[in-house]
């Protein structure tokens, strides 16, 4: 038996205005729709009940009269829709030491004595370690880390590379991000942890005086040519600049510009069409 | 980040009243977004309008994170409101519940306009009409 009926009113052609047809799910008692607009429908809940298939008859006759030239109808067992999302994130191995768990499988986490754990809940924000982009950025950082250094972390999403740098033994981080849901999951990531990471929302410009040995950034190409002049201006000499986030296409164009701000190319990496790069000043 | 897109979803929740039940957990849960978090964050920025139904569009990347828009409330919710009725005509044809003056029409045009992809306050005006009609409200000049 289940638990909820799907109704769904599809239309041959997309209504100038959704409204008319949400108001029919609405008066019969389904205060929230899902539209879509090829091909045009939109759907709502019913819950299965003894009065469900006179509502459904009702609700369909109405649709009808909107228009719809098909109202069709599936049932749709009850689940825990508030934990599905998580099924698509797991315990992950990245770089030779770094393991990225997500908070819910923490009971599932075997790490030996090596590994650097981060304990990660993405929220809203990027950075799940699942995406080549963050995989390359953290395994370039796990190869130039050393005990007492200070990282820079620009656009830090989760705060996933904060905290790896941090756990990676440096001395000083500071994360950044334009993005307020990311400066808050930076922070709570980083409480999560236990690490102390110095978390500021910033402006499209770079407004941090002093000088940093490592910068990371996991960004977009655009942003990274707009702001290697001040990178190379907060690193200190024989800083290293750690690039993520850039589609092969782009790669060139980065690098032209981070060397016309004098940057040498250290290494590149490539994966599934991302580039990933270690310049050092 | 250069994201790459992996869906986008449109929903119509009553503001400050979103909850993890169907449509809003089946949508959510299957695109694989954090559904808690949007939930308490539509609340939160919406419960100052409460009693109006506002569509959000929720586009999903393809690392799962999300970014949404909540937009101005149904235009069906707007006529209401400025028509001074709780809800529209089960027979619009035949039994009109409301008028609502030309100009009131135009502001509500105006107010809606990006969400009905215009930028032509008569056109607008136009599909407003005929959501008024719909629901039995009549326009006079």
């Amino acid at each position: 038996m289940s638990d909820w009926i799907c109704v769904t009113a599809r239309f041959r052609e997309l209504p100038p205005d959704w409204s008319p047809v949400h108001e029919v799910f609405a008066e019969h008692g389904c205060p929230a729709t899902v539209e879509q607009d090829a091909p045009p429908q939109m759907s709502a809940y019913v819950y299965h009940s003894a009065d469900s298939d006179v509502l459904i008859r009702c609700l369909e006759r109405e649709l009808r009269a909107y228009g719809a030239h098909e109202v069709t109808t599936e049932k749709v067992p009850e689940e825990n829709w508030e934990e599905s999302w998580k099924q698509f994130f797991h315990i992950r191995r990245v770089g030779r030491r770094i393991l990225i768990c997500p908070t819910w499988e923490v009971d599932r986490l075997t790490a030996t004595e090596e590994d650097v754990v981060i304990l990660l809940d993405p929220g809203q924000a990027f950075g799940t370690g699942d995406h080549p982009t963050t995989r390359m950025c953290l395994s370039l950082l796990e190869d130039v880390m050393t005990p007492g250094v200070s990282v820079l972390d620009i656009g830090s999403g989760s705060g996933i590379l904060s905290i790896a740098a941090k756990k990676l033994g440096a001395a000083r981080v500071l994360a950044l991000d334009t993005d307020q849901a990311a400066v808050d999951a930076s922070v709570a990531n980083a409480a999560r942890n236990e690490c102390e990471v110095e978390c500021r929302r910033a402006e499209d410009t770079l407004s941090v005086s002093e000088p940093f040995d490592v910068v990371v950034s996991n960004i977009i190409s655009a942003v990274l040519m707009r702001i290697a002049h001040d990178v190379h201006s907060v690193l200190r000499p024989g800083g290293l600049w750690i690039v993520s986030g850039i589609i092969r296409d782009n790669w060139q164009d980065v690098q032209v510009a981070a060397e016309a701000c004098g940057f040498r190319t250290s290494k590149t990496v490539e994966e599934d069409g991302w580039v990933s790069c270690l310049f050092s000043r | 980040m250069a994201k790459k897109i992996t869906g986008n979803i449109k929903l119509n929740i009553p503001a400050g009243k979103a909850t993890p039940a169907p449509p809003i957990g089946p949508a959510l849960g299957q695109a694989g977004i954090n559904m808690m978090e949007f939930i308490k964050k539509f609340n939160e920025m919406t419960m100052n309008q409460i009693g109006s139904t506002l569509p959000v569009a929720i586009t999903v990347y393809e690392d799962k994170s999300y970014t949404f828009v909540i937009k101005q409330p149904l235009a069906s919710d707007l006529l209401k409101k400025a028509a001074g009725v709780e809800k529209g005509s089960g027979s619009p044809l035949k039994e009109k519940v409301a008028k609502l003056k030309k100009d009131k029409l135009r502001e509500i045009a105006q107010q809606k306009m990006a969400d009905l992809n215009t930028d032509d306050v008569n056109q607008a005006m136009r599909v407003l009409a005929g959501t008024a009609r719909s629901m039995g409200i009549e326009i006079e000049e």
